[in-house]
């Protein structure tokens, strides 16, 4: 008799400590994933480049790319629980085999899909923007597409942290007769980031 | 009722007070706007101005090959280069050496018996080697020479004839005859070797440092960086045609007449059967050393430096009304690839070809602070192109 009591003790006390917690701390994810919730993003990461297609779509077999680091700033401004759209800037630079720098630096719109469970919460985005190129003095404007998807982990009611994957396709075109000038770069974009919700 | 008079009275000033306000805030919105705008279109127009739509990014890249060159060659100053039957030599701070056969790598030559001595100049004949040795403080010990590929070396005693406060500019061999520039009391004098002494050239404590000397077939041509200087070795005068006040920068010929000097107006002058004329390389642009190639025999191409920060060459196709070409766009003698991954940012020494062979041909850079190299190789196929010929481009050495 004794024991349950103290058992049933336990339980209650485990339930009213449950009970507090979830007065003095609100559910995270369900604040932040409402119509209306905003986030900014900052991650720095590395950047990998990954083929060329040429003007022909074949692949260019030796891109002489060699890895290089990218830094991106994301804003998220969510119409529902799963759905966000917003905007991007990013930064990166790859190294080539004659020692070069290739800097690119997208400006992008993008629309992201937000999924998961407290505290860990997913998502998929894809963004469309334009990019600037320079690579020793010279110059090109291109759009741009991203693919990927992140995960990432609530450790306050304002901050998450955690990690992306994200495709770029950069196609480099030209007008009139520099069209077979054409190609069709891709790279990855691996990153951790911080994100600050409001 | 006075009350509400009152109210509706403070009501319509309230309204109309908002209604400014609002007025204000709407055109303070649309000044922002029309700013963003402008901002936006600016932004835009600059972006867009840079881009070059004839410049391929990625196929740029693709072309280019790694470029895996010696370490001595990195991050320094190639100033000068010379060869005998044997090897090829390159002045750094000291002499580098290499067989032209390949067999070997590149190393420091010992001169009369050291490797540890600073290199003022270098030269030669295609047979002889000249090095003009200096102190810590630039100061010249002496010129020695070898005709045995370095291995006996005979000191020239030329301290005696130049004075033991001289310090040498260059070392050059033209027609066979070397020639030594060097600067004492802030003057700069132009010596040669006539085979028993060293003899003033006829250019003596002038007040701008010399520059180069070479031989046009028929009499010798020397440049300080503001006058023109030709005749015999002993007896050269100021020709005042080219003159620009600290502006002459670069001097070349074809050893059958011709002479061209680079200035930094972007003006080369170009002498041909005792008249000179003008080619515009690029209007108000320093240009920097000069170099006749011959090869393609079909074209007629002048190589020269770029003074401006950018640094690398221009290519000027003499051929019909001249036609300027740079950064390695339809250069013949390399890639835009490899122009651009070579040449850019390094300022040119000069170019130098064997005297043994018109198929070879060196560029002289400075290279330090770039992570990359000074020496760079390039190598003429009469064969290819369908037997036009063409260059292999710049390979690092």
């Amino acid at each position: 008799m004794k024991k349950k009591l103290v058992a049933a003790a336990i339980v209650l006390l485990v339930l009213c400590i449950g009970m507090v917690w979830a007065q003095d701390s609100a559910d995270p994810f369900a604040a932040n994933r409402k119509k209306g919730s905003q986030s900014i993003e900052i991650s720095p990461g590395g950047f990998l480049p990954l083929f060329v297609l040429d003007s022909n779509f074949a692949m260019i077999s030796t891109p002489n790319m060699s890895p290089g680091a990218a830094f991106s700033v994301l804003y998220r401004y969510m119409l529902g629980k799963n759905l966000g759209v917003g905007g991007s800037i990013a930064g990166s630079f790859v190294t080539t085999v004659g020692g070069r720098t290739l800097f690119l630096a997208p400006v992008c719109v993008s629309s992201t899909w937000v999924f998961g469970t407290d505290p860990m919460e997913f998502d998929i985005s894809a963004e469309i923007g334009m990019n600037v190129m320079r690579l020793s003095g010279n110059g090109i404007i291109s759009p741009i597409a991203k693919l990927g998807g992140g995960i990432s982990r609530y450790i306050s009611e304002s901050w998450s942290i955690g990690g992306k994957l994200m495709w770029w396709f950069v196609p480099e075109l030209h007008l009139g007769s520099y069209a077979n000038l054409n190609s069709y770069a891709s790279f990855l974009e691996f990153s951790i980031g911080a994100q600050y919700l409001f | 009722m006075n009350i509400f008079g009152y109210s509706i009275k403070l009501d319509k000033t309230l309204a109309t007070g908002r209604a400014k306000q609002k007025n204000a805030a709407l055109s303070r919105k649309g000044s922002d706007i029309a700013g963003l705008y402008a901002a936006l279109a600016l932004t835009l127009l600059v972006l867009f101005a840079g881009c070059d739509n004839s410049f391929s990014i990625f196929k740029s890249i693709s072309q280019e090959t790694k470029q895996v060159g010696v370490d001595l060659f990195k991050n320094v100053t190639v100033r000068a280069m010379a060869n005998d039957a044997a090897n090829y030599y390159a002045l750094l701070g000291q002499v580098v050496w290499r067989p032209i056969d390949g067999s070997a790598s590149w190393n420091v030559l010992s001169v009369n018996g050291s490797t540890d001595y600073f290199a003022a100049g270098l030269a030669s004949d295609g047979a002889k080697v000249y090095v003009a040795k200096a102190n810590s403080n630039n100061v010249l010990v002496d010129v020695y020479k070898t005709i045995d590929s370095g291995a006996t070396w005979t000191a020239m005693n030329a301290a005696a004839s130049i004075g033991s406060s001289a310090a040498v500019d260059w070392l050059k061999c033209a027609n066979g005859t070397l020639f030594v520039a060097f600067h004492a009391s802030g003057t700069y004098s132009l010596y040669y070797y006539d085979g028993a002494a060293f003899k003033s050239a006829g250019i003596a404590n002038i007040s701008r440092p010399l520059i180069d000397i070479v031989w046009d077939g028929s009499e010798y041509w020397a440049i300080s960086d503001s006058a023109a200087y030709h005749g015999s070795a002993g007896a050269m005068t100021e020709d005042t045609a080219p003159a620009l006040a600290q502006g002459l920068i670069g001097l070349a010929t074809d050893s059958a007449g011709r002479v061209l000097i680079s200035r930094s107006d972007g003006l080369v002058y170009s002498l041909q059967s005792g008249a000179w004329t003008q080619i515009t390389i690029k209007a108000s642009t320093k240009l920097g050393p000069l170099f006749l190639l011959t090869q393609p025999a079909a074209t007629k191409t002048i190589m020269v430096g770029k003074g401006i920060a950018t640094y690398g060459y221009y290519e000027y196709d003499e051929t019909g009304t001249g036609s300027l070409k740079e950064n390695g766009s339809n250069y013949i003698s390399t890639s835009s690839s490899v122009y651009l991954s070579t040449m850019l940012s390094k300022h040119v020494i000069g170019f130098w070809q064997p005297s043994n062979d018109a198929n070879i041909l060196y560029v002289m850079l400075a290279a330090g602070g770039t992570d990359s190299y000074a020496l760079y190789k390039n190598i003429f196929d009469p064969t290819a192109n369908a037997g036009a010929g063409a260059w292999s481009g710049w390979t690092a050495e």
